[in-house]
């Protein structure tokens, strides 16, 4: 028995771990580093959304309630909307769902006048999407 | 040949030595430069993370003050002596592209994590553009940060509708 042999067997375990070592190292600083892109690109995408969600509730609370004709209908459609910030320019989706909402009243009250109209917004970039629900009151139809 | 020759029974030849030397060379550094750009990203992963927090901390804090605070100003109208001047008017993401230039309405007092200087900047431009009928101001807050003289930034926009 002799030790020939040895020296090359040590350098290939020497280079396999190196090599192991080198991958994991990679993979966990690429995963890290797409991890943190997309955290940035998610936030973005949440507050352009959020804006595109500000602006249709904007209108919906400016919208008079007298303009439904037709109860089942909602005044604002949905709606793709390039919405420009200056030097770029983003598309948002809004869905609007809008439901007519009678309420239940107890004799004699005079709530009897009014109804609830509510509004579930929705507006989405990419993946990311925002949903808020609105209600106004206004004359019953 | 006399390259391949070895000196002693037991010892390398002189090519064996030399081809030793080359990998030897070659591996090494090669090994530490990789192992230096992997912190690197580490780094700028950490630091990109923390950005991306003083941002949204800091569009969070200016959601929640009132439509006229004077945080919400737009300094190019409203003139304000105290407040870094917005020279080039209301457009407000002009000055992404060069956001290391002073030519922000307001800036916060710098914050240093993990040894990396964070600089935290926002821009106020009110808009008419917009469809709706209220009132909008669009804020635009960039946080940038020099690592190994290059510069790295986050910026988010989003809307402010009058109360």
């Amino acid at each position: 028995m002799n030790n020939r042999g040895m020296a090359i067997v040590t350098v290939l375990m020497l280079i396999s771990v190196l090599l192991i070592l080198i991958i994991s190292l990679s993979t966990n600083s690429i995963t890290n580093f797409s991890i943190s892109k997309n955290s940035k690109d998610n936030s973005i995408d949440f507050y352009r959304s959020e804006s595109g969600n500000k602006i249709e509730i904007s209108d919906i609370i400016t919208i008079s309630v007298s303009n439904i004709t037709n109860p089942s209908e909602p005044p604002i459609k949905d709606t793709n909307v390039d919405f420009s910030d200056g030097t770029s320019s983003f598309a948002y989706h809004s869905t609007i769902k809008f439901e007519f909402y009678k309420p239940t009243i107890k004799p004699g009250t005079s709530m009897n006048m009014f109804s609830n109209y509510y509004y579930t917004v929705r507006t989405g970039i990419n993946n990311t999407e925002i949903k808020t629900l609105v209600y106004k009151l206004g004359p019953k139809m | 040949m006399k390259l391949f020759k070895k000196i002693d029974k037991k010892a390398f030849s002189l090519v064996e030595l030399l081809i030793a030397v080359a990998i030897l060379s070659l591996a090494i550094p090669s090994f530490f430069t990789f192992l230096n750009s992997q912190i690197y990203k580490t780094k700028l992963n950490t630091d990109m993370t923390n950005a991306l927090f003083l941002t949204e901390k800091t569009l969070e804090s200016l959601l929640h003050k009132s439509y006229n605070n004077s945080d919400l100003s737009d300094t190019y109208t409203s003139n304000n002596s105290d407040l870094n001047p917005d020279i080039d008017k209301n457009s407000i993401l002009n000055d992404e592209g060069n956001y290391m230039s002073s030519n922000f309405d307001h800036f916060n007092s710098p914050v240093t994590l993990n040894n990396t200087k964070f600089y935290i900047l926002w821009n106020i431009a009110e808009d008419s553009t917009i469809k709706s009928t209220n009132k909008f101001k669009k804020i635009g807050v960039i946080v940038y940060w020099i690592w190994h003289g290059q510069g790295h930034k986050v910026f988010i926009m989003t809307l402010k509708r009058e109360e």
